[in-house]
Protein backbone atom coordinates (compact mmCIF):
# COMPACT_ATOMS: atom_id res chain seq x y z
CA UNK A 1 0.00 0.00 0.00
CA UNK A 2 2.83 2.30 0.99
CA UNK A 3 4.63 1.50 -2.23
CA UNK A 4 1.50 2.26 -4.24
CA UNK A 5 1.20 5.62 -2.55
CA UNK A 6 4.82 6.48 -3.23
CA UNK A 7 4.51 5.46 -6.86
CA UNK A 8 1.41 7.61 -7.35
CA UNK A 9 3.11 10.62 -5.74
CA UNK A 10 6.18 10.11 -7.92
CA UNK A 11 4.07 9.93 -11.07
CA UNK A 12 2.13 13.08 -10.15
CA UNK A 13 5.39 14.96 -9.52
CA UNK A 14 6.68 13.74 -12.88
CA UNK A 15 3.47 14.71 -14.65
CA UNK A 16 3.61 18.31 -13.49
CA UNK A 17 7.38 18.44 -13.45
CA UNK A 18 7.34 17.74 -17.19
CA UNK A 19 5.38 20.94 -17.76
CA UNK A 20 7.97 23.00 -15.94
CA UNK A 21 11.00 21.88 -17.93
CA UNK A 22 11.92 24.73 -20.27
CA UNK A 23 12.18 23.85 -23.95
CA UNK A 24 15.38 25.81 -24.46
CA UNK A 25 17.96 27.66 -22.50
CA UNK A 26 17.20 31.28 -23.27
CA UNK A 27 19.63 32.65 -20.73
CA UNK A 28 21.86 34.11 -23.47
CA UNK A 29 19.01 35.38 -25.60
CA UNK A 30 19.96 38.45 -27.55
CA UNK A 31 18.56 40.03 -30.65
CA UNK A 32 21.79 39.37 -32.48
CA UNK A 33 21.76 35.67 -31.66
CA UNK A 34 18.18 35.30 -32.87
CA UNK A 35 18.71 37.40 -35.96
CA UNK A 36 21.77 35.43 -37.04
CA UNK A 37 20.12 32.11 -36.29
CA UNK A 38 16.64 32.64 -37.70
CA UNK A 39 16.03 35.87 -39.63
CA UNK A 40 19.25 35.93 -41.65
CA UNK A 41 18.07 33.18 -44.01
CA UNK A 42 15.55 35.54 -45.61
CA UNK A 43 16.48 39.08 -44.57
CA UNK A 44 19.46 41.41 -44.66
CA UNK A 45 20.16 44.70 -42.89
CA UNK A 46 21.09 47.17 -45.58
CA UNK A 47 22.28 44.56 -48.10
CA UNK A 48 19.12 44.48 -50.20
CA UNK A 49 16.18 42.14 -50.60
CA UNK A 50 16.53 38.38 -50.11
CA UNK A 51 13.40 36.22 -49.74
CA UNK A 52 11.86 38.95 -47.61
CA UNK A 53 12.50 42.70 -47.57
CA UNK A 54 15.68 44.43 -46.41
CA UNK A 55 15.08 45.16 -42.71
CA UNK A 56 17.31 48.24 -42.43
CA UNK A 57 15.48 50.86 -40.37
CA UNK A 58 12.39 48.68 -40.14
CA UNK A 59 11.50 50.45 -36.87
CA UNK A 60 10.93 53.72 -38.75
CA UNK A 61 8.48 52.12 -41.17
CA UNK A 62 6.30 50.26 -38.65
CA UNK A 63 5.42 50.68 -35.02
CA UNK A 64 6.79 48.22 -32.49
CA UNK A 65 3.47 46.58 -31.55
CA UNK A 66 2.76 45.82 -35.23
CA UNK A 67 6.25 44.36 -35.76
CA UNK A 68 5.89 42.12 -32.70
CA UNK A 69 2.53 40.82 -33.88
CA UNK A 70 3.77 40.30 -37.43
CA UNK A 71 6.95 38.45 -36.44
CA UNK A 72 5.04 36.16 -34.10
CA UNK A 73 2.39 35.23 -36.64
CA UNK A 74 2.40 36.90 -40.03
CA UNK A 75 0.09 34.15 -41.28
CA UNK A 76 -2.66 35.14 -38.84
CA UNK A 77 -2.30 38.82 -39.76
CA UNK A 78 -2.51 38.13 -43.48
CA UNK A 79 -5.55 35.94 -42.92
CA UNK A 80 -7.20 38.65 -40.82
CA UNK A 81 -6.73 41.05 -43.76
CA UNK A 82 -4.33 43.54 -42.16
CA UNK A 83 -3.64 45.85 -45.16
CA UNK A 84 0.08 46.33 -44.43
CA UNK A 85 0.65 42.60 -43.92
CA UNK A 86 -1.24 41.70 -47.09
CA UNK A 87 0.74 44.31 -49.08
CA UNK A 88 4.05 42.85 -47.83
CA UNK A 89 2.88 39.35 -48.72
CA UNK A 90 2.00 40.48 -52.27
CA UNK A 91 5.27 42.39 -52.69
CA UNK A 92 7.35 39.37 -51.70
CA UNK A 93 6.12 36.84 -54.26
CA UNK A 94 3.45 35.54 -51.85
CA UNK A 95 6.03 33.71 -49.77
CA UNK A 96 4.72 33.29 -46.23
CA UNK A 97 7.07 34.00 -43.35
CA UNK A 98 6.94 31.03 -40.94
CA UNK A 99 5.41 31.83 -37.54
CA UNK A 100 7.99 32.40 -34.82
CA UNK A 101 7.74 31.28 -31.26
CA UNK A 102 9.31 34.50 -29.90
CA UNK A 103 8.23 36.44 -26.84
CA UNK A 104 7.56 40.20 -27.12
CA UNK A 105 10.90 40.88 -25.42
CA UNK A 106 12.76 38.70 -27.89
CA UNK A 107 11.24 40.52 -30.89
CA UNK A 108 12.11 43.84 -29.26
CA UNK A 109 15.69 42.55 -28.87
CA UNK A 110 15.84 41.69 -32.58
CA UNK A 111 14.50 45.13 -33.53
CA UNK A 112 17.13 46.74 -31.28
CA UNK A 113 19.84 44.75 -33.04
CA UNK A 114 18.52 45.76 -36.47
CA UNK A 115 18.39 49.39 -35.31
CA UNK A 116 22.03 49.23 -34.23
CA UNK A 117 23.14 47.72 -37.54
CA UNK A 118 21.01 49.87 -39.85
CA UNK A 119 22.92 52.37 -41.99
CA UNK A 120 22.26 56.02 -41.11
CA UNK A 121 19.71 57.89 -43.23
CA UNK A 122 21.31 59.34 -46.34
CA UNK A 123 24.11 56.81 -46.51
CA UNK A 124 24.83 54.83 -49.68
CA UNK A 125 21.92 52.71 -50.97
CA UNK A 126 22.01 48.92 -50.68
CA UNK A 127 24.30 47.28 -53.21
CA UNK A 128 22.53 45.85 -56.25
CA UNK A 129 22.67 42.07 -56.34
CA UNK A 130 24.24 40.60 -59.46
CA UNK A 131 22.84 37.13 -60.24
CA UNK A 132 25.38 34.33 -60.77
CA UNK A 133 25.94 32.68 -64.12
CA UNK A 134 25.83 28.94 -63.46
CA UNK A 135 27.76 26.40 -65.51
CA UNK A 136 26.49 23.03 -66.78
CA UNK A 137 28.97 21.31 -64.45
CA UNK A 138 27.54 23.14 -61.44
CA UNK A 139 24.03 22.04 -62.43
CA UNK A 140 25.16 18.41 -62.67
CA UNK A 141 26.95 18.62 -59.32
CA UNK A 142 23.85 20.16 -57.81
CA UNK A 143 21.71 17.33 -59.17
CA UNK A 144 24.01 14.74 -57.62
CA UNK A 145 23.93 16.54 -54.28
CA UNK A 146 20.15 16.83 -54.44
CA UNK A 147 19.59 13.12 -55.04
CA UNK A 148 22.39 12.01 -52.73
CA UNK A 149 24.52 10.20 -55.31
CA UNK A 150 27.17 12.72 -54.24
CA UNK A 151 27.37 13.05 -50.43
CA UNK A 152 27.26 16.44 -48.80
CA UNK A 153 30.71 17.25 -47.40
CA UNK A 154 29.55 17.47 -43.80
CA UNK A 155 27.27 14.43 -43.91
CA UNK A 156 23.82 16.02 -44.02
CA UNK A 157 20.90 14.08 -45.55
CA UNK A 158 20.24 14.45 -49.29
CA UNK A 159 17.65 17.10 -50.20
CA UNK A 160 15.30 14.58 -51.81
CA UNK A 161 14.77 12.83 -48.46
CA UNK A 162 12.16 15.49 -47.74
CA UNK A 163 11.72 17.53 -50.95
CA UNK A 164 10.30 16.52 -54.30
CA UNK A 165 10.99 17.88 -57.78
CA UNK A 166 8.78 17.31 -60.79
CA UNK A 167 11.71 16.08 -62.81
CA UNK A 168 11.69 12.75 -64.65
CA UNK A 169 15.45 12.17 -64.51
CA UNK A 170 15.60 11.67 -60.74
CA UNK A 171 13.90 9.50 -58.15
CA UNK A 172 10.72 10.88 -56.59
CA UNK A 173 11.63 12.99 -53.60
CA UNK A 174 10.19 13.07 -50.12
CA UNK A 175 6.89 14.67 -49.24
CA UNK A 176 7.60 15.84 -45.70
CA UNK A 177 8.65 19.31 -46.88
CA UNK A 178 7.72 21.62 -49.76
CA UNK A 179 8.02 20.64 -53.42
CA UNK A 180 10.93 22.68 -54.79
CA UNK A 181 10.15 22.58 -58.52
CA UNK A 182 9.28 26.28 -58.59
CA UNK A 183 11.49 27.33 -55.67
CA UNK A 184 13.98 29.25 -57.79
CA UNK A 185 11.47 31.34 -59.76
CA UNK A 186 9.68 32.18 -56.48
CA UNK A 187 12.62 32.88 -54.19
CA UNK A 188 15.33 33.85 -56.65
CA UNK A 189 19.00 33.12 -56.09
CA UNK A 190 19.41 35.10 -52.86
CA UNK A 191 16.37 33.50 -51.28
CA UNK A 192 17.31 29.95 -52.31
CA UNK A 193 20.87 30.37 -51.10
CA UNK A 194 19.75 32.00 -47.85
CA UNK A 195 17.36 29.14 -47.01
CA UNK A 196 19.83 26.38 -47.94
CA UNK A 197 22.68 27.85 -45.94
CA UNK A 198 20.72 28.85 -42.81
CA UNK A 199 17.22 27.43 -42.89
CA UNK A 200 14.58 29.24 -40.86
CA UNK A 201 12.42 26.08 -40.89
CA UNK A 202 12.85 24.15 -37.62
CA UNK A 203 12.92 20.62 -39.07
CA UNK A 204 15.52 21.51 -41.71
CA UNK A 205 17.57 23.52 -39.22
CA UNK A 206 17.68 20.43 -36.97
CA UNK A 207 18.54 18.05 -39.77
CA UNK A 208 21.61 20.10 -40.71
CA UNK A 209 22.67 21.10 -37.20
CA UNK A 210 26.43 20.52 -37.09
CA UNK A 211 26.34 19.38 -40.73
CA UNK A 212 26.64 22.73 -42.47
CA UNK A 213 26.18 22.78 -46.24
CA UNK A 214 29.32 24.39 -47.71
CA UNK A 215 29.25 27.50 -49.86
CA UNK A 216 30.17 25.54 -52.97
CA UNK A 217 27.40 23.02 -52.34
CA UNK A 218 24.87 25.83 -51.82
CA UNK A 219 25.99 27.35 -55.13
CA UNK A 220 25.71 24.03 -57.02
CA UNK A 221 22.30 23.26 -55.52
CA UNK A 222 21.08 26.71 -56.53
CA UNK A 223 22.35 26.06 -60.07
CA UNK A 224 20.37 22.81 -60.22
CA UNK A 225 17.20 24.37 -58.75
CA UNK A 226 17.48 27.19 -61.29
CA UNK A 227 17.73 24.66 -64.11
CA UNK A 228 14.69 22.73 -62.81
CA UNK A 229 12.68 25.90 -62.16
CA UNK A 230 13.32 27.42 -65.56
CA UNK A 231 13.35 24.36 -67.83
CA UNK A 232 10.19 23.46 -69.65
CA UNK A 233 10.88 19.91 -70.79
CA UNK A 234 11.86 18.00 -67.70
CA UNK A 235 8.65 16.02 -67.37
CA UNK A 236 6.10 15.87 -64.60
CA UNK A 237 8.08 13.72 -62.20
CA UNK A 238 7.20 10.15 -61.34
CA UNK A 239 4.81 9.76 -58.45
CA UNK A 240 6.37 6.97 -56.51
CA UNK A 241 3.75 7.05 -53.77
CA UNK A 242 1.48 4.55 -55.53
CA UNK A 243 4.43 2.34 -56.52
CA UNK A 244 5.41 2.19 -52.86
CA UNK A 245 1.86 1.28 -51.91
CA UNK A 246 1.44 -1.50 -54.49
CA UNK A 247 4.97 -2.91 -54.14
CA UNK A 248 4.54 -2.93 -50.39
CA UNK A 249 1.13 -4.61 -50.60
CA UNK A 250 2.37 -7.21 -53.09
CA UNK A 251 5.51 -7.86 -51.06
CA UNK A 252 3.49 -8.14 -47.87
CA UNK A 253 1.17 -10.75 -49.38
CA UNK A 254 4.21 -12.66 -50.73
CA UNK A 255 5.77 -12.63 -47.26
CA UNK A 256 2.59 -13.96 -45.65
CA UNK A 257 2.46 -16.78 -48.22
CA UNK A 258 6.13 -17.50 -47.59
CA UNK A 259 5.48 -17.79 -43.85
CA UNK A 260 2.78 -20.29 -44.68
CA UNK A 261 5.01 -22.33 -46.98
CA UNK A 262 7.90 -22.55 -44.56
CA UNK A 263 6.24 -23.10 -41.28
CA UNK A 264 2.65 -24.13 -41.65
CA UNK A 265 3.26 -27.85 -41.50
CA UNK A 266 5.84 -27.74 -38.76
CA UNK A 267 3.35 -27.28 -35.99
CA UNK A 268 1.12 -30.13 -37.04
CA UNK A 269 3.41 -33.08 -36.39
CA UNK A 270 4.13 -34.25 -32.90
CA UNK A 271 7.57 -34.03 -31.36
CA UNK A 272 7.97 -37.80 -31.37
CA UNK A 273 7.23 -38.17 -35.07
CA UNK A 274 10.84 -39.16 -35.81
CA UNK A 275 10.76 -41.93 -33.18
CA UNK A 276 7.43 -43.10 -34.51
CA UNK A 277 8.70 -43.26 -38.12
CA UNK A 278 11.79 -45.15 -37.02
CA UNK A 279 9.70 -47.71 -35.21
CA UNK A 280 7.61 -48.37 -38.29
CA UNK A 281 10.74 -48.80 -40.36
CA UNK A 282 12.20 -51.43 -38.02
CA UNK A 283 8.97 -53.23 -37.37
CA UNK B 1 -0.41 24.93 -28.12
CA UNK B 2 3.08 25.43 -26.71
CA UNK B 3 2.07 24.00 -23.36
CA UNK B 4 0.41 21.05 -25.08
CA UNK B 5 3.53 20.36 -27.17
CA UNK B 6 5.73 20.72 -24.10
CA UNK B 7 3.59 18.23 -22.24
CA UNK B 8 3.24 15.74 -25.09
CA UNK B 9 6.86 15.76 -26.22
CA UNK B 10 8.73 16.47 -22.98
CA UNK B 11 6.50 15.63 -20.02
CA UNK B 12 4.83 12.58 -21.51
CA UNK B 13 8.01 10.82 -22.72
CA UNK B 14 9.56 11.20 -19.27
CA UNK B 15 6.39 9.86 -17.66
CA UNK B 16 6.46 6.96 -20.13
CA UNK B 17 10.12 6.17 -19.36
CA UNK B 18 9.55 6.40 -15.60
CA UNK B 19 6.41 4.26 -15.63
CA UNK B 20 8.14 1.77 -17.93
CA UNK B 21 11.23 1.41 -15.75
CA UNK B 22 9.45 1.38 -12.39
CA UNK B 23 6.67 -0.82 -13.76
CA UNK B 24 8.84 -3.58 -15.22
CA UNK B 25 11.03 -3.79 -12.12
CA UNK B 26 8.05 -3.73 -9.77
CA UNK B 27 6.19 -6.41 -11.71
CA UNK B 28 9.27 -8.61 -11.97
CA UNK B 29 9.92 -8.35 -8.26
CA UNK B 30 6.38 -8.82 -7.04
CA UNK B 31 4.75 -11.09 -9.61
CA UNK B 32 7.53 -12.68 -11.57
CA UNK B 33 5.39 -15.46 -13.00
CA UNK B 34 3.14 -13.02 -14.83
CA UNK B 35 6.09 -12.16 -17.10
CA UNK B 36 4.69 -14.11 -19.99
CA UNK B 37 3.01 -13.79 -23.34
CA UNK B 38 0.10 -15.82 -21.86
CA UNK B 39 -0.03 -18.07 -24.89
CA UNK B 40 -3.43 -19.37 -25.95
CA UNK B 41 -2.00 -21.85 -28.45
CA UNK B 42 -3.51 -24.81 -26.56
CA UNK B 43 -6.95 -23.31 -27.00
CA UNK B 44 -6.66 -22.41 -30.66
CA UNK B 45 -3.65 -22.94 -32.91
CA UNK B 46 -4.55 -22.57 -36.56
CA UNK B 47 -5.58 -18.93 -36.70
CA UNK B 48 -2.96 -18.10 -34.12
CA UNK B 49 -0.31 -19.24 -36.57
CA UNK B 50 -1.57 -16.98 -39.37
CA UNK B 51 -1.80 -14.05 -36.98
CA UNK B 52 1.17 -14.51 -34.74
CA UNK B 53 3.89 -15.38 -37.28
CA UNK B 54 3.32 -12.49 -39.74
CA UNK B 55 2.82 -10.12 -36.82
CA UNK B 56 6.00 -11.12 -34.99
CA UNK B 57 8.32 -11.18 -38.02
CA UNK B 58 6.95 -7.84 -39.14
CA UNK B 59 7.15 -6.15 -35.78
CA UNK B 60 10.68 -7.45 -35.16
CA UNK B 61 11.90 -5.96 -38.43
CA UNK B 62 10.11 -2.65 -37.84
CA UNK B 63 11.20 -2.42 -34.22
CA UNK B 64 14.86 -2.94 -35.05
CA UNK B 65 14.71 -0.55 -38.01
CA UNK B 66 13.22 2.18 -35.79
CA UNK B 67 15.90 1.41 -33.22
CA UNK B 68 18.64 1.63 -35.86
CA UNK B 69 17.35 4.98 -37.15
CA UNK B 70 17.48 6.23 -33.56
CA UNK B 71 20.84 4.76 -32.54
CA UNK B 72 22.85 5.02 -35.78
CA UNK B 73 21.13 7.82 -37.72
CA UNK B 74 24.22 8.77 -39.72
CA UNK B 75 24.60 5.23 -41.05
CA UNK B 76 20.95 5.15 -42.11
CA UNK B 77 21.31 8.53 -43.85
CA UNK B 78 24.46 7.26 -45.60
CA UNK B 79 22.71 4.02 -46.61
CA UNK B 80 19.76 5.95 -48.05
CA UNK B 81 21.94 8.18 -50.23
CA UNK B 82 21.67 5.70 -53.05
CA UNK B 83 18.13 5.74 -54.49
CA UNK B 84 17.98 1.95 -54.96
CA UNK B 85 18.97 1.31 -51.35
CA UNK B 86 16.43 3.87 -50.19
CA UNK B 87 13.69 2.15 -52.19
CA UNK B 88 14.66 -1.31 -50.92
CA UNK B 89 14.51 -0.10 -47.32
CA UNK B 90 11.24 1.79 -47.74
CA UNK B 91 9.45 -0.95 -49.66
CA UNK B 92 10.85 -3.61 -47.29
CA UNK B 93 9.56 -1.69 -44.27
CA UNK B 94 6.18 -1.22 -45.95
CA UNK B 95 5.96 -4.95 -46.68
CA UNK B 96 6.62 -5.83 -43.08
CA UNK B 97 4.12 -3.15 -42.05
CA UNK B 98 1.51 -4.95 -44.16
CA UNK B 99 2.32 -8.30 -42.50
CA UNK B 100 1.97 -6.66 -39.08
CA UNK B 101 -1.40 -5.21 -40.06
CA UNK B 102 -2.56 -8.57 -41.44
CA UNK B 103 -1.32 -10.40 -38.34
CA UNK B 104 -2.94 -7.96 -35.92
CA UNK B 105 -6.30 -8.09 -37.69
CA UNK B 106 -6.19 -11.90 -37.76
CA UNK B 107 -5.32 -12.02 -34.07
CA UNK B 108 -8.04 -9.53 -33.18
CA UNK B 109 -10.73 -11.40 -35.13
CA UNK B 110 -9.55 -14.66 -33.52
CA UNK B 111 -9.78 -13.14 -30.05
CA UNK B 112 -13.25 -11.74 -30.34
CA UNK B 113 -14.77 -14.59 -32.36
CA UNK B 114 -13.61 -17.58 -30.39
CA UNK B 115 -15.61 -18.23 -27.20
CA UNK B 116 -12.81 -20.41 -25.83
CA UNK B 117 -10.49 -17.41 -25.81
CA UNK B 118 -12.81 -15.01 -24.01
CA UNK B 119 -11.98 -16.23 -20.49
CA UNK B 120 -8.25 -15.68 -21.09
CA UNK B 121 -8.68 -12.23 -22.67
CA UNK B 122 -8.41 -9.17 -20.47
CA UNK B 123 -9.54 -5.62 -21.15
CA UNK B 124 -5.90 -4.62 -21.31
CA UNK B 125 -5.33 -7.16 -24.11
CA UNK B 126 -8.05 -5.54 -26.19
CA UNK B 127 -6.76 -2.04 -25.39
CA UNK B 128 -3.23 -2.99 -26.41
CA UNK B 129 -4.42 -4.72 -29.56
CA UNK B 130 -6.37 -1.62 -30.62
CA UNK B 131 -3.43 0.64 -29.74
CA UNK B 132 -1.03 -1.45 -31.82
CA UNK B 133 -3.51 -1.50 -34.70
CA UNK B 134 -3.82 2.30 -34.59
CA UNK B 135 -0.06 2.62 -34.45
CA UNK B 136 0.58 0.38 -37.45
CA UNK B 137 -2.15 2.07 -39.51
CA UNK B 138 -0.60 5.46 -38.67
CA UNK B 139 2.84 4.12 -39.60
CA UNK B 140 1.65 2.84 -42.98
CA UNK B 141 -0.18 6.09 -43.68
CA UNK B 142 2.98 8.00 -42.79
CA UNK B 143 5.14 5.88 -45.08
CA UNK B 144 2.69 6.46 -47.91
CA UNK B 145 1.90 10.16 -47.44
CA UNK B 146 5.08 11.56 -45.90
CA UNK B 147 8.04 10.12 -47.81
CA UNK B 148 10.91 9.21 -47.08
CA UNK B 149 10.42 8.33 -43.47
CA UNK B 150 13.60 6.37 -42.99
CA UNK B 151 15.73 9.44 -43.72
CA UNK B 152 13.71 12.15 -42.03
CA UNK B 153 13.32 10.00 -38.93
CA UNK B 154 17.09 9.66 -38.74
CA UNK B 155 17.78 13.32 -39.43
CA UNK B 156 14.96 15.09 -37.56
CA UNK B 157 13.38 12.78 -34.97
CA UNK B 158 16.52 10.98 -33.86
CA UNK B 159 18.11 14.24 -32.52
CA UNK B 160 14.85 14.95 -30.68
CA UNK B 161 14.84 11.50 -29.04
CA UNK B 162 18.51 11.92 -28.14
CA UNK B 163 17.68 15.27 -26.57
CA UNK B 164 15.13 13.46 -24.37
CA UNK B 165 17.59 10.79 -23.27
CA UNK B 166 20.34 13.32 -22.56
CA UNK B 167 17.94 15.41 -20.44
CA UNK B 168 18.23 18.45 -22.72
CA UNK B 169 14.84 18.24 -24.40
CA UNK B 170 14.51 20.30 -27.57
CA UNK B 171 11.11 20.17 -29.25
CA UNK B 172 11.45 22.94 -31.85
CA UNK B 173 11.65 20.48 -34.74
CA UNK B 174 9.08 17.97 -33.49
CA UNK B 175 6.56 20.76 -32.76
CA UNK B 176 6.67 21.74 -36.42
CA UNK B 177 6.05 18.19 -37.66
CA UNK B 178 2.77 17.17 -39.37
CA UNK B 179 -0.06 15.84 -37.20
CA UNK B 180 0.35 12.20 -38.35
CA UNK B 181 3.95 12.08 -37.16
CA UNK B 182 2.98 13.62 -33.83
CA UNK B 183 0.21 11.05 -33.36
CA UNK B 184 2.60 8.19 -34.20
CA UNK B 185 5.06 9.49 -31.60
CA UNK B 186 2.37 9.90 -28.95
CA UNK B 187 1.18 6.35 -29.72
CA UNK B 188 4.72 5.09 -29.17
CA UNK B 189 4.99 6.84 -25.80
CA UNK B 190 1.59 5.43 -24.85
CA UNK B 191 2.76 1.90 -25.65
CA UNK B 192 5.81 2.42 -23.45
CA UNK B 193 3.57 3.70 -20.64
CA UNK B 194 1.28 0.67 -20.85
CA UNK B 195 4.13 -1.78 -21.38
CA UNK B 196 4.48 -3.02 -17.78
CA UNK B 197 0.74 -3.59 -17.45
CA UNK B 198 0.37 -5.72 -20.57
CA UNK B 199 1.57 -9.04 -21.97
CA UNK B 200 4.23 -7.05 -23.87
CA UNK B 201 6.56 -7.78 -20.94
CA UNK B 202 7.28 -11.12 -22.60
CA UNK B 203 9.70 -9.20 -24.85
CA UNK B 204 11.98 -8.78 -21.86
CA UNK B 205 12.15 -12.46 -20.95
CA UNK B 206 13.01 -13.86 -24.34
CA UNK B 207 14.03 -17.51 -23.83
CA UNK B 208 17.34 -17.00 -25.57
CA UNK B 209 18.92 -19.85 -23.60
CA UNK B 210 16.78 -22.21 -25.70
CA UNK B 211 19.25 -21.64 -28.52
CA UNK B 212 22.18 -23.23 -26.72
CA UNK B 213 20.58 -25.43 -24.09
CA UNK B 214 21.05 -29.23 -24.50
CA UNK B 215 18.36 -31.22 -26.28
CA UNK B 216 15.55 -32.42 -24.10
CA UNK B 217 14.42 -36.00 -24.24
CA UNK B 218 10.66 -36.23 -24.14
CA UNK B 219 9.38 -39.30 -22.28
CA UNK B 220 5.85 -40.59 -21.91
CA UNK B 221 4.72 -41.79 -18.61
CA UNK B 222 2.23 -44.28 -20.02
CA UNK B 223 2.79 -47.58 -21.86
CA UNK B 224 3.23 -46.94 -25.57
CA UNK B 225 2.39 -50.51 -26.46
CA UNK B 226 -1.04 -50.13 -25.01
CA UNK B 227 -1.75 -47.28 -27.36
CA UNK B 228 -0.81 -49.42 -30.35
CA UNK B 229 -3.01 -52.27 -29.21
CA UNK B 230 -5.64 -52.82 -31.95
CA UNK B 231 -8.09 -53.89 -29.32
CA UNK B 232 -8.11 -50.46 -27.79
CA UNK B 233 -11.01 -48.33 -28.90
CA UNK B 234 -9.80 -45.56 -31.23
CA UNK B 235 -11.89 -42.53 -31.72
CA UNK B 236 -10.02 -40.93 -34.64
CA UNK B 237 -7.14 -42.87 -36.13
CA UNK B 238 -6.42 -46.55 -36.36
CA UNK B 239 -2.80 -47.25 -35.42
CA UNK B 240 -0.75 -47.75 -38.55
CA UNK B 241 1.84 -50.10 -37.10
CA UNK B 242 -0.41 -52.98 -36.19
Amino acid sequence: MKIHFRLTTFLIVLLFGGLLIPTKAWSQTEGEQLFTRVCIACHTIGQGKKVGPDLANVHTRNDEAWIIKFVQSSTAMIKSGDPKAVALFEENNKVLMPDNNFTDAQVKGIVEYIKSKSPAAGSAPAPVFVPSVFTKQQETNGKQLFTGSQSLANGGPACNSCHNLNYDAIITGGSLAKDLTDAFPRLQEQGVKGIISASPFPAMAHAYKGKIITEDEVHNLSAFLKYVGESKNIGQGRDFGLNLLFSGLGGGVALILAFGMFWFRTKRTSVNQAIYDRQIKTY
Amino acid sequence: MDILNTFLFIGFPYIAIAVFLIGIIYRYRYSKFTYSSLSSQFLEGRRLYWGSVPFHWGILFLFFMHLAAFLIPDSIIAFNRHPVRLLVLEIGAFMFGITVLFGLITLFVRRINNPRLMPVTSKMDITLELLLLTQVVLGLLLAFTTRWGSTWFASVLSPYLFSIFTFQPDITAVSAMPLLIKLHLIGAFLIFTLFPFTRLVHMLVLPLQYIWRPYQRVLWNWPRKKVRDPKTVWTRFRPKNN
